[in-house]
């Protein structure tokens, strides 16, 4: 590859002549009339969930797109029709409207004008009665960048446009179908629908309308109340497990996971991710099973399965919302249920040498609060650690124990920590307890726990597809799920982990990263950088706290995390040397004000220090 | 001085609105949000005031493409980026062939920060200097980027500069 080889290949990626033209007359005229917001330009890729109050005659004004997309197709009970840009009354217009209010194909020709006066080509026009006045509105599907609906309304006589709402990729929608669904407490309503992008991109999009401010879900579908999610992606075979996660596409605010049951329920052709393989624990005194409880998504849809010590003959079978035990006969019982059930370890608590089964379950509907719950399989007894209201419970594994993590209810503040244990009570029952409690009083303290893995040291990894792989690594690898706070992490997450910044082993861990079992996709001796998306490895090969005040902490590492550092401008309280091949990073607790040549100096000590 | 006016626009519209795509392209790697980028920035664009020269304007553009690639990117507006096959229909103006696919391939695969200064260097034919001015930083990040970025792509470039 050369640098021509390079030009020419960019020369080949241009705008569109089509779309070229049309932007810039839509640049153009927008110049004129500089009262174009920001908000015009970014409504593109916006989803919209709008709500309607129920008298309004306008309501349609704040109806979602997909609002509109549903008029497109002419739904009966709407008594929509498809005009193909052809005059044609809807049955809303056949009635008693006042004449002046018809819409004729004048109108819809002046609003097409309108439009392409301003460089908009219009896709395809549609008329709807989207308010139920018994008058229709003109909805023109048209396209600048991504796509827009374009709603104009007449009254007496004058021609208005009232809205606009992003489209995103939509042409044209092949058909809609509705999905009614209820459960215990609510109904809702499902509604799919195809869409072409001219062969370039189809998909299959489902989104859900449920009852808003007492509103019934018919009501609030006559009344063309939807959601409707604004999606470019191309879609997989996946795509339902993967749309339905609120993380990656948005379906608004009150909108939720589906469970498996859901989907089979809901839409036939949903397809399953494969169970994940069985984990092997034996070897373990501790051990991960799942822990999503800080992972940015959860798959709702898998199960997996896992054994237990002692029990080489019943399989566990993890869920999101049950653990069950399978026999060899086939039969099944359920152990723990929960809503849903975060995280499944391993541990001998009870010291009878046979592992219980712990789990972090959150509970409820409303209020719900976070417990765990762990099930003696030898005792047939379940013990529960959990203060509802009042103290969220959760689990989290250090190096060789396991931890529980108390937090006020519904909040990030930790009020103690430690080892989760069996204690036998006075009446001789056992109950779940947290062990060798603490209380971080300040961050300041919390350098001085051995997160690290020791030279020579047995550690247990586990990766993205919950296999679990022992480790016996001669020099000490960083993990995830061992970042260390130092002073200037600013604040815990819910999860007991960190949730801004924190420098660990001279790499800067932003927000959003992730223990190894969070479920990331990446390797768990690597350190992942969110804010561009990369992630390298990282040996260390000596840290050290620089100064009897612990001013500043050193670290003698491979050379990659320099290349966090190569702008200066992540982290200005850090320097990184180059010392015979390893990189020496200097990090300091806070802007203390130093002088380049006292770094300077500092740095030339510890180089000294390792060229003796 | 230029002051931005309706020809100004229109001017710097032909003049880098392929460049802005590009860039946006390179980071978001997804055609719609792209094009999207590009109204973006022009549309900022025309909320400046006045630019010192031709270059000014070419390296606001630059910066301003750039940084609203990355906020997308960061925003998880762009929640799955296209495979490249997919994402180069409709956007090359003539079939690539393989090597040229291969390049894209490998450039869109550098981290965000490395492909616009390798897309600057390389395409733009911009100096160290130009492009250190133009993304406030320093040379000598600039020429760590590129030694980055030509180890990434494992190039044999002609002529090297650096």
């Amino acid at each position: 590859m050369n640098k021509y080889e390079i030009k020419a290949a960019y020369n080949k990626i241009a705008l569109s002549d089509e779309f070229k033209v049309s932007a810039k007359q839509k640049l153009l005229a927008s110049f004129e009339d500089r009262s174009v917001d920001d908000e015009a330009v970014n409504e593109y890729h916006t989803p919209t969930s709008v709500k309607l109050t129920a008298t309004s005659r306008s309501a349609w004004k704040t109806a979602a797109a997909v609002c509109s997309a549903a008029a497109v197709l002419g739904f009966g009970v709407w008594g929509a029709c498809v005009l193909n840009n052809e005059k044609l009354l809807s049955p809303a217009q056949q009635g008693d409207s006042a004449d002046n209010d018809i819409i004729t194909k004048q109108d819809i020709e002046s609003c097409k004008k309108t439009l392409e006066k301003d460089g908009i080509s219009v896709l395809d026009t549609v008329l709807c009665d989207l308010d139920f006045d018994d008058r229709d509105e003109i909805l023109l599907l048209s396209s600048f960048g991504g796509n827009q609906i374009h709603v104009f309304e007449k009254n007496d006589g004058e021609l208005s446009e009232d809205s606009v709402f992003g489209m995103g990729m939509l042409n044209y929608i092949e058909k809609l179908e509705l999905y009614p669904y209820s459960d215990d407490e609510e109904s809702y309503h499902y509604f799919s629908f195809h869409f072409d992008n001219g062969g370039v991109m189809a998909a299959d999009v489902l989104t859900a309308i449920r009852p808003q401010d007492g509103y019934a879900v018919e009501y609030l579908l006559s009344h063309g109340t939807l959601s409707y999610s604004d999606i470019s992606e191309p879609f997989s075979e996946e795509f339902y497990r993967k749309g339905w996660n609120k993380d990656d596409i948005a379906i608004g605010e009150d909108d939720f996971d589906l469970t498996r049951a859901e989907y089979e329920k809901l839409y036939e052709k949903y397809r399953y991710a494969p169970p994940l393989p069985p984990v092997k624990s034996e070897l373990l005194a501790e051990c991960m099973v799942l822990d999503y409880y800080y992972a940015e998504s959860m798959p709702w849809d898998r199960t997996q399965s896992f054994y237990v010590e002692g029990y080489p003959e019943v399989q566990f079978i993890w869920s999101n919302e049950s653990i069950k035990a399978v026999y060899a006969d086939g039969s099944e019982k359920a152990i723990i249920t929960g809503m849903p059930i975060w995280s499944v370890y391993l541990s001998d608590l009870s010291g009878d040498g046979k592992q219980e089964i712990c789990c972090g379950v959150s509970f409820g509907s409303g209020i719900i609060d976070d417990r765990i719950i762990v099930y003696d399989y030898a005792q047939g007894k379940q013990y529960e650690l959990s203060d509802r209201g009042k103290h969220d419970y959760c689990l989290r594994m250090d190096i060789d124990k396991l931890i529980a993590v108390e937090r006020a209810y519904s909040t990030v503040h930790q009020t103690r920590y430690g080892e989760l244990a069996l204690t036998e009570t006075a009446d001789g029952e056992y109950e779940l307890v947290i062990a060798e409690q603490n209380v971080p009083e300040t961050l300041n303290d919390i350098h001085e726990f051995n997160h690290y893995v020791s030279a020579g040291e047995v550690y247990h990894t586990v990766d993205t597809n919950g296999t679990q792989n022992e480790s016996v690594e001669d020099i000490r690898e960083v993990r995830l799920d061992f970042i260390l706070p130092l002073y200037w992490t600013h604040e815990w997450n819910d999860y007991g982990y960190l949730q801004g910044a924190a420098y660990f082993n001279g790499v800067k861990i932003f927000e959003h990263a992730r223990p190894v079992c969070a479920d990331v996709e990446i390797d768990p001796n690597f350190l992942f950088n969110t804010d561009y998306a990369d992630c390298k490895k990282v040996t260390v090969h000596e840290e050290e706290w620089g100064t009897d005040d612990d001013l500043f902490k050193y670290y003698i590492h491979t050379s990659t995390p320099s290349e966090y550092e190569d702008d200066g401008s992540l982290d200005e309280y850090k320097y990184v040397v180059n010392s015979g091949g390893y990189n020496i990073t200097l990090t300091f607790i806070a802007d203390i004000g130093l002088q380049q040549e006292t770094i300077d100096s500092i740095l030339g000590s510890i180089q000294m220090t390792e060229q003796e | 001085m230029i002051v931005v006016s309706k020809e100004m626009i229109g001017a710097a519209f032909d003049s880098y609105s392929d460049m802005v795509y590009r860039i946006a392209l390179n980071i978001v790697r997804n055609r719609e949000e792209a094009q999207d980028i590009v109204m973006d920035v022009f549309m900022a664009l025309m909320k400046q005031s006045g630019f010192n020269d031709e270059g000014h304007i070419k390296a606001w553009l630059i910066r301003t493409a750039e940084n609203k690639a990355i906020n997308v990117v960061r925003s998880a507006r762009i929640t799955k980026t296209q495979p490249l096959d997919e994402l180069l229909a409709n956007t090359v103006s003539s079939p690539l062939s393989g090597s040229e696919h291969d390049v894209l391939d490998m450039v869109m695969r550098l981290p965000d920060k490395l492909k616009t200064t390798v897309y600057m260097y390389y395409y733009e034919d911009m100096s160290a200097a130009q492009i250190a001015d133009i993304l406030k930083i320093s040379e000598n990040t600039v020429y760590k980027r590129l030694e980055r970025g030509r180890s990434a792509l494992k190039t044999d470039l002609e002529g090297e500069v650096i």
